[in-house]
């Protein structure tokens, strides 16, 4: 399986924060969820990706090509949705769109007014006017109407209410129907990602913490609810976020098989997305 | 691609546009009531630079209220240079509509004078260099900050305004006169690309570094 | 065929879904020639990842259960019917150790197991 994005050795430094050294890759055909809290560094690296900033070092390839010499090409084959307010509000949608499709050479009229259409958006309403799920789409009508293989998105489902969220993943998984496309996209709202990712990739303070599939950590960390009486300093350790109250505790280990060697009176499951972020930061709680 | 960018800047200043070219259209003729000796001489070359800049005032006023919609169209295919480019472009179309618009006064208004290849050029020539200047430094220093800088410029031009008129008293003009009027109208024009073409290389140079 | 994943066992994602898909080969419930769901489409319903679904097809096909072909999809085969039938009456063999475990558990003697054997075999 081919790598739809590679990243390798991304540096990037601002006077307080600095992209260390991050590399990751997106396997073709999976949804890959990029994940990490605020500030951790996830608008820089898309930023970067997508040719915004200058990085200090590092290489980007798209489609197994160095993007520094083929920024253009590449860049007719990406989709890019960046959260809402990514429009010159004062014009209609018909406008806006006249504004983007020249740029690209495979941009398709005809697509275009379908996802208009199923969407459920009229070209020439002003953007001002519309609701954010509805700019949602719209950016979403626009990233899929040139025949897009890569859709690069930046924190899309921030503040959208459960229906729109749900319609949205819904319109992802349609879109990854045909093979050889994939989806980056970049959230803190961990829940949508439990239900639509392949492939996590962690960020925290401007490093990768893990890339991994996301049913093999999901498998790897098992959430644990015992008597708290039984744990100890040498238990505590398993565990890489523990919350403690006067019925018991909760808490999260990567080590099932040594805690169930120690405590064998315990419920166990598999956790969220949000328990394994946690447990992965610091300041998530021990 | 650089014509849909320029597109973009007018249909972002749509109400300004038609704003400006009602002053163009009435500007030669407040001049022709007030001061008809020189309406002729200063009208085109009033109305070109006002256009320009606030038009282009707007334009940076409107990027700088949706910083992300200028990000979107840079993760675009559209290259950094047809951006720049493109603002270089705008200016130019002002221009072209400004001496379209006096051209047509002229033939109004017989009091104003022939419409010039000499005139058009002299204007195209301050424009030219004017753009050259503000461009690059605006590309560099951000709209901002740019502005700040220009008010800067405004209150010291009266002064430097004088030291001009000074250098033009005392400036030989025997040389000048002698070169045939159609040659010297050639030389500004060209020295008016040649100042453009530096200034777009400039420009391009600092804005594909610039970090967005 | 149904799927159900449980959250509260430790065994992984994938071996679960693949004892199932085995489990409904080998009771029938899916036969030769039977397509099993797209990649993507079954991980959308499972909400699992692609990469899983492709692991287990994988490792299916790796031990006989299902043939991939490559733009048509995945289809059970009974390319190894001496296994399945082997895997069958393991399946058999395993209920009957429990059955007797179970049994010794509450003190049921060998005879009474054979007379409840004999009247629930006749009420079939």
């Amino acid at each position: 399986m081919d790598n739809i994005l590679e990243v390798s050795g991304l540096n990037k430094s601002y006077r307080d924060f600095s992209l260390k050294n991050v590399t990751f890759s997106l396997p073709e055909g999976c949804i890959t969820g990029f994940i990490g809290v605020n500030g951790a560094g996830k608008t820089t690296t898309l930023r970067s990706v997508l040719g915004l900033t200058n990085k200090d070092s590092g290489r980007i390839k798209l489609f197994g090509i160095d993007m520094e010499r083929h920024e253009c090409e590449l860049k007719n084959r990406v989709g890019v949705v960046l959260d809402d307010g990514c429009f010159y509000d004062e014009l209609t949608m018909a406008e806006m769109k006249d504004i983007i499709a020249p740029a690209y050479t495979e941009w398709s009229e005809r697509n275009y007014r379908n996802n208009m259409s199923r969407f459920s958006l009229n070209p020439r309403q002003k953007i001002n006017t519309l609701s954010k799920g509805m700019r949602i789409k719209f950016a979403l009508a626009l990233a899929l109407s040139h025949k897009a293989e890569l859709l690069i998105m930046d924190e899309p489902t921030g503040g959208l209410d459960p229906l729109i969220r749900s319609q949205f993943l819904a319109i992802l998984a349609d879109y990854m129907n045909e093979g050889g496309r994939g989806v980056f996209f970049s959230t803190h709202i961990t829940s949508d990602l439990d239900k639509i990712a392949d492939v996590l990739i962690m960020i925290d303070r401007g490093k990768i913490v893990f890339q991994e599939d996301k049913d093999t950590l999901l498998d790897s960390y098992r959430k644990v609810k015992g008597d708290a009486k039984a744990l100890n300093g040498d238990i505590r350790g398993f565990f890489s976020n523990i919350e403690v109250t006067g019925l018991g505790f909760t808490g999260i280990t990567n080590q099932m098989s040594k805690v169930r060697k120690c405590m064998p009176d315990i419920v166990a499951e598999r956790p969220t997305i949000e328990d394994i972020m946690l447990g992965n930061i610091e300041g998530g709680g021990k | 691609m650089v014509f849909h960018l320029i597109k973009k800047d007018f249909m972002l200043v749509k109400k300004y546009v038609l704003f400006m070219m009602a002053f163009a259209i009435l500007l030669p003729v407040f001049f022709l009531r007030i001061i008809p000796e020189f309406a002729g001489s200063i009208s085109l070359l009033i109305s070109g630079i006002y256009a320009v800049f606030m038009l282009l005032q707007q334009v940076s006023l409107k990027e700088t209220k949706y910083p992300k919609a200028l990000a979107l169209l840079c993760a675009t295919p559209y290259p950094r240079n047809a951006l720049v480019q493109s603002k270089y472009g705008f200016c130019i179309f002002i221009y072209a509509m400004c001496c379209a618009i006096y051209w047509i006064e002229t033939l109004a208004f017989p009091a104003l004078g022939n419409f010039t290849l000499r005139m058009a050029v002299a204007v195209f020539f301050v424009i030219s260099v004017f753009m050259g200047i503000y461009l690059p430094v605006q590309f560099k220093l951000g709209f901002e900050k740019t502005k700040f800088l220009l008010s800067f410029v405004i209150i010291a031009s009266p002064f430097l305004f004088s030291e001009l008129l000074k250098l033009y008293g005392s400036l030989d003009f025997y040389a000048i006169n002698a070169i045939p009027p159609a040659i010297l109208c050639g030389m500004i024009a060209l020295l008016s690309l040649a100042v453009l073409i530096v200034s777009v290389s400039i420009s391009e140079k600092i804005y594909s570094r610039a970090d967005l | 065929m149904k799927i159900i994943i449980s959250n509260t066992t430790d065994s992984p994602l994938y071996q679960q879904i693949e004892d199932q898909i085995k489990d409904a080969i080998l009771k029938g419930d899916l036969v030769e020639g039977d397509p099993l769901p797209s990649i993507r489409g079954f991980a959308n319903d499972l909400k699992v990842s692609v990469l899983t679904i492709r692991r287990v097809y994988e490792e299916l096909e790796q031990e006989g259960f299902v043939t991939s072909q490559v733009g048509i999809g995945t289809f059970v085969s009974a390319s190894n019917i001496d296994l399945l039938r082997d895997s069958k009456r393991r399946i058999v063999e395993q209920k009957m150790q429990d059955m007797i475990q179970t049994a010794k558990s509450l003190n049921i003697s060998k005879e009474e197991l054979n007379a409840m054997m004999d009247i629930l075999y006749e009420e079939d």
